[in-house]
């Protein structure tokens, strides 16, 4: 009799010790993965720090994903995400960030090839440091052909990242499967030894598509993270793309401010944008960009800004026939930022949004210095 | 619901993928007996033709992969059991169903999938170290036979993709051992280890090993329960790894 509870219970441990089949999940607080290039370039400390913030789309630059609404691409072949993601190196070369906060970067996922994103540019750029933190993570996703993904944010540094950590943010409310397989967001959160000096600097990749509050339950709980190394008296840059519009935005929501054809899945609208997303992290730290300096241009130029970061394809919804290699790209809102708690901000007049990377992916970058 | 039965269905016929003989036999090399059925939830639906011969087939994945396995046993020469298995396999329709938008969709929905047949055959020797003891190496190969335009990715997962591959490179070779012993007249176990040999255009190899303990509760029932362990070459070089996989199983089995 005992042999037989012995079995019945080796059968079950066998049977629950693999739940997460798929690997999708993370703990509350891991360790990042950390990068290095394979040659490292000196990096002499200069005057003032240049940071960048990009979210680049994971190479697909202006290929029309199903999820895009329009089209039906799934799966880039090497060659192409390699030409993209070398585009994006040859950018941020001519750039010459010192810092550089990446959403959308994927280092093993069928849809790109598999391509290391990451190492991919490190080996290319003069950083020579990385650490990256999943937001999407599955051996296999089964839905849509997406395959096996690895997703997620990172920070690249030209000195060496001392510490990083994947903070887990709220997940949005569905139903148990497509959770389980869906995004997960995280804070990345890194220490970066500048000379004698550290640097703290944070990576977040809001909600796009919560409509349950989760986007703005996930923006206080970075602005918490940012308030707790504030308090501590660290300095920190922090940034990403909060899928969320600056709080004097004259551009909100509705029929003037389209992202997709109607009629696609509910899943995929967009959370109506609160103006009071970002309120606090504009009360309490320095942004990119004033908000004098935002409103003028949307009031000037008709729901037109050069600081909107986030484009579509202007007949992307109207027209048929549209060819995204003739049709305009419009930039429509601005959901990426750059934070900082020094006491002096950021260097006056060195914030740029760069719209010029319009082909390389629906998101811009935006670069602002610091003096060190 | 809906979903829940599409994903044991998916998961039946990606399990049964990979099983290799009905546990619940006397033995691997062994048929089962002249009229005896069996069935479980990720086994076949087996039967035993005459004292040599038997047929399977995973019922519900017939539906969408239509499949046939005969096993045969050949001859026993001084302890020595030779046995065969040779399965057909179509699996294109279930591939198209799987090339879909949306949840369960395995494959891109622009996927072009060609009418593909598969033959598998796989060859048997058991020898009887005690009576307790087995010992089973074998060896097989896979062959695909693609019939029309082609344009569907690899389906990188554990356990699946080495057996799928050869929709795209048409052959794959198989070498593995199978040990199973008895440690009374209920509960058994089957310890394997096979390498799955492929084209390096694709990938070049594959490990798996499995350990099954299997409780055999009456003529009608048995249960088991153990684990798969896969380790692969992948298209991705990072997908390099182990794969552990739990296995839990209910057969029934008739006459």
């Amino acid at each position: 009799m005992k042999s037989k509870y012995l079995v019945l219970t080796c059968l079950l441990l066998l049977t629950l010790s693999g739940c997460d089949i798929f690997n999708t999940t993370f703990e509350d607080l891991e360790d990042a993965r950390m990068y290095e290039a394979s040659e490292l370039t000196d990096a002499p400390v200069p005057a003032a720090l240049k940071i960048m913030t990009w979210n680049i789309k994971f190479g697909g630059a202006r290929i029309d994903f199903f999820f895009d609404g329009w089209g039906d691409e799934v799966l880039m072949e090497e060659s192409v995400v390699i030409e993209n993601t070398q585009q994006i190196a040859y950018y941020i070369n001519e750039i010459d960030p010192d810092i550089i906060l990446l959403q959308e970067l994927d280092i093993d996922s069928k849809r790109s090839a598999y391509v290391d994103q990451l190492q991919f540019l490190l080996d290319t750029t003069d950083l020579n440091y990385g650490a990256y933190a999943s937001q999407w993570k599955a051996d296999f996703v089964p839905s849509d052909g997406l395959g096996r993904m690895n997703s997620g944010n990172a920070i690249l540094s030209k000195w060496e990242i001392t510490d990083a950590s994947r903070i887990a943010l709220p997940l949005i409310d569905q139903d148990g499967l497509t959770q389980y397989f869906y995004l997960r967001r995280n804070i990345l959160k890194t220490t970066i030894q500048i000379g004698t000096e550290e640097l703290q600097v944070l990576n977040i990749h809001a909600a796009a598509y919560s409509k349950d509050g989760t986007k703005k339950e996930q923006i206080d709980i970075f602005k918490g993270e940012l308030d707790e190394l504030n308090n501590d008296g660290s300095l920190f840059v922090a940034g990403g793309d909060f899928n969320a519009i600056p709080p004097n935005a004259l551009n909100t929501v509705g029929t003037d401010f389209p992202d997709r054809p109607e009629g696609l899945a509910d899943d995929f609208e967009v959370e109506d944008y609160e103006l009071t997303d970002m309120v606090e992290f504009y009360a309490d730290y320095h942004p990119d960009l004033l908000p004098e300096d935002y409103i003028v241009y949307e009031e000037e130029n008709d729901y037109f800004s050069p600081y909107y970061t986030h484009s579509i394809y202007i007949n992307m919804q109207f027209e048929e026939d549209y060819d995204p290699e003739v049709d305009d790209i419009d930039w429509n809102r601005k959901l990426d930022y750059l934070f900082t708690n020094n006491e002096a901000g950021w260097v006056s007049g060195s914030s740029e949004t760069l719209q010029g990377t319009r082909q390389l992916s629906d998101h811009c970058p935006v670069i602002v210095e610091l003096e060190w | 619901m809906k979903k829940i039965i599409i994903l044991i269905v998916i998961s039946l016929v990606m399990l049964s993928l990979s099983a290799e003989t009905s546990i619940w036999s006397k033995g691997t090399t062994d048929v089962l007996p002249q009229g005896r059925w069996e069935v479980g939830i990720f086994q076949p639906l087996s039967y035993g033709l005459n004292e040599t011969t038997e047929l399977s087939t995973y019922a519900l994945a017939d539906l969408v992969m239509p499949n046939i396995t005969l096993k045969k046993f050949w001859k026993n020469l001084d302890g020595l059991e030779f046995t065969s298995k040779h399965s057909f396999i179509y699996p294109s329709l279930f591939l198209n169903v799987m090339a879909k938008e949306g949840a369960f969709g395995i494959l891109p929905d622009n996927s072009v999938i060609p009418h593909i047949f598969v033959l598998n055959n796989q060859f048997m020797l058991s020898y009887k170290y005690n009576e307790y003891l087995n010992f089973i190496p074998k060896i097989g190969f896979s062959a695909a036979l693609v019939i029309g335009d082609s344009d569907f990715p690899t389906i990188d997962m554990p356990i699946v993709y080495n057996r799928t591959s050869i929709y795209h490179e048409n052959i794959m070779f198989n070498i593995g051992l199978d040990v199973r012993g008895s440690v009374s007249s209920k509960f058994e176990y089957l310890v394997d280890i096979d390498k799955f040999i492929m084209d390096k255009e694709y990938c070049e190899y594959s490990y798996e090993h499995k350990l099954l303990l299997i409780w055999k509760i009456n003529r009608k029932f048995a249960l088991s329960a153990g684990y798969k362990l896969s380790y692969s070459d992948y298209p991705s070089t990072m997908q390099r790894r182990t794969d552990f996989i739990p296995l839990i199983d209910l057969q029934v089995g008739f006459k």
